[in-house]
C-alpha cells in the first residue's frame, strides 16, 4: 500500500481527489473547516464525494465522526451510464468538470447524466465545458463520442437542469506542443435566457457587440431561448463568449445574471472579461489551465509545452499538487516578449490498463 | 519601472510555486512575497508581514471559493472603458495592424 498523501483545508477538495484517483495514492484530508461554526463537509462536498464513488470501483471513504477529516483510497475508474442529482448549492460544471479529467481513463464509456444547476456566476458554466473544454481534449487525442448535451436549463436558486456527457475511454494521450497564439478571427457566444422575456437574449447579444465590433466583424452569438419543462424552475440568463484564433486558440468569458442587473449590464461585463482574457494571451485560458497541464502529464513520455497567460491562484495551487501526486513538476519559463508563460514538462505515459491496444 | 518588476516576478515564479510552500497561490498570484525588503525599513517589513499573516487567517477562515473561475476584479474590467487600453489589443485580432 502506497503512502498515504495528507492535505488540509476543505479547498482544492475536487482536485485532490481527482489526482487521488488518478494515481492511485490514498489521500487523507483534515482540517476540514474545523474552526468554522459549520465545522466539516458541505453538502455539495457530499455530492461530490457520492459521484466519485458511483463512478469508481471500490473506493473506501471514512469520514470521521464531526466530519472535519476523511480518507479516502481511491478504487479504479468504472464509468458507465450514471445519474446524479447535483443539488442547488453548486453548479452541474463544480461535478463535471473534474469527472472530465477522470472519463478518458475509464473501463467502460462514460454516460454521465447530472441534474442541477447549469449557468451560475461562480463556475464555468455547462456551454463554456462544452465549447472550450471539450475541444481541448480533443486535442489530447480523446475524440471518440466526445459529447455534452444540455437538455434542461437550470438557473440558480432552484436549479433543474439536466446536461448528459458522453466520452470514450482512450488507451493513451497524445502528447501536445501548443505555443503558437495567432490571432483572433471570429468570436462565438451562446445568450440563453430562461423563464424572461425572449428579447432578453437579444439585448445581451446588441450590448457585446457593442463593445467587439469594433476589433472584428466576425460575431455571431447564439440566442437560445428556452421554454416550458426545459426551462428549469428560475428565471435566469447569461452570455457567454469565445474568441477562436486562426489557431484553433480558444479563449472563453463568460457572465451570469446576477439579482438585478440588466442584460446590458452582463453583456458588457461578458465582453469586457473577453478583453481581459485576450490580454493575457497565451494558448489556454484561465478556466481550462487545470485540464491541459493535467492531460500534459498524463502525456505519453514526450515533451508536452503549451503557453498560458497569467497563471491563476487556483492553477498554482493546482501545480503544486500535481508535483505531489505525480512527482512532475514543470519547467516554467516566461516569456517577455508578449508576457506569456511557457509551460514545459515531461509526459509520464499514463495508460488506460482497461482499454486493449487495437 | 514596472517592467522590471513584471520581469523579476516571473523570473522567480518557478522556485515560487515550487519551493516557498508556505506562500499562499493567493498570495503569488497578488505579488505579495517576501523579495520587498530592498526598498523599505525593517520595521516596515515586519509590519507588512504581520499584515500578511492576518491576510491569510482571513482567506482561511471565509469561505473561499473552490472553483477553476478566477473571480471577477471589478477593477480590471473598468480599465476597458478606457479608449487607450481598448486600442493596445487591437493586435491581438487578425483585422488589426500586426506591427501595432
Amino acid at each position: 500500500m502506497s503512502k498515504i498523501l495528507k492535505f488540509e483545508g476543505f479547498n482544492y477538495l475536487r482536485q485532490r481527489l481527482i489526482l487521488a484517483t488518478l494515481s492511485g495514492k490514498p489521500v487523507r484530508i483534515e482540517k476540514i473547516r474545523s474552526d468554522d461554526e459549520n465545522p466539516g463537509l458541505k453538502d455539495f462536498e457530499m455530492k461530490f464525494l457520492n459521484l466519485l464513488e458511483k463512478v469508481t470501483n471500490g473506493s473506501v471513504i471514512e469520514i470521521s465522526y464531526t466530519g472535519t477529516s476523511f480518507l479516502y483510497r481511491p478504487g479504479a475508474i468504472e464509468g458507465g451510464r450514471i445519474q446524479h442529482d447535483c443539488g442547488t448549492d453548486r453548479s452541474i460544471s463544480y461535478f463535471l468538470e473534474p469527472m472530465i479529467a477522470l472519463a478518458p481513463f475509464s473501463k467502460k464509456p462514460f454516460v454521465l447524466v447530472l441534474e442541477g444547476i447549469t449557468t451560475d456566476h461562480v463556475d464555468p458554466s455547462v456551454d463554456i465545458i462544452r465549447t472550450v473544454l471539450l475541444p481541448q481534449l480533443k486535442r489530447f487525442g480523446v475524440d471518440q463520442n466526445l459529447e455534452l448535451k444540455i437538455s434542461k436549463r437550470g438557473a440558480p436558486p432552484l436549479g433543474g437542469g439536466e446536461v448528459t456527457f458522453s466520452c470514450m475511454p482512450v488507451r493513451q494521450l497524445k502528447p501536445v506542443q501548443f505555443t503558437d497564439e495567432g490571432r483572433i478571427k471570429r468570436v462565438r457566444g451562446i445568450a440563453y435566457c430562461t423563464r424572461v422575456s425572449p428579447q432578453t437574449a437579444n439585448r445581451l447579444v446588441e450590448s457585446a457587440r457593442s463593445l467587439l465590433n469594433r476589433y472584428i466583424p466576425d460575431i455571431y452569438i447564439y440566442t437560445d431561448v428556452y421554454k416550458g419543462a426545459e426551462s428549469g424552475k428560475s428565471p435566469g440568463f447569461a452570455l457567454s463568449l469565445v474568441a477562436e484564433s486562426n489557431t484553433d486558440v480558444l479563449l472563453s468569458a463568460e457572465k451570469a445574471a446576477e439579482p438585478g442587473q440588466t442584460p446590458e449590464d452582463v453583456g458588457i461585463i461578458a465582453s469586457k472579461m473577453l478583453l481581459n482574457e485576450i490580454r493575457k494571451g497565451g494558448c489556454v485560458d484561465t478556466t481550462s489551465q487545470w485540464l491541459n497541464l493535467l492531460l500534459m502529464i498524463l502525456a505519453p513520455e514526450d515533451v508536452g509545452k503549451i503557453r498560458v497567460g497569467e497563471l491563476s491562484a487556483f492553477t498554482i495551487q493546482y501545480l503544486r499538487d500535481l508535483k505531489s501526486f505525480f512527482g512532475v513538476s514543470f519547467k516554467i519559463q516566461p516569456d517577455t516578449s508578449n508576457d506569456t508563460i511557457l509551460m514545459t514538462c515531461m509526459g509520464i505515459g499514463y495508460v488506460n490498463q482497461n482499454k486493449k491496444t487495437t | 519601472a514596472s517592467d522590471m518588476f513584471a520581469s523579476h516576478r516571473r523570473t522567480n515564479l518557478m522556485s515560487l510555486i515550487y519551493n516557498e510552500l508556505d506562500l499562499s497561490p493567493e498570495d503569488i498570484v497578488a505579488g505579495n512575497y517576501g523579495d520587498d525588503a530592498e526598498n523599505g525599513s525593517d520595521a516596515e517589513h515586519e509590519e507588512e508581514e504581520e499584515f500578511l499573516k492576518l491576510n491569510r487567517e482571513e482567506l482561511n477562515t471565509t469561505d473561499a471559493i473552490d472553483s477553476s473561475r478566477d473571480p471577477i476584479d471589478a477593477e480590471e474590467l473598468e480599465e476597458w472603458d478606457d479608449e487607450e487600453t481598448l486600442d493596445s489589443i487591437r493586435n491581438r485580432f487578425i483585422t488589426g495592424d500586426i506591427n501595432a
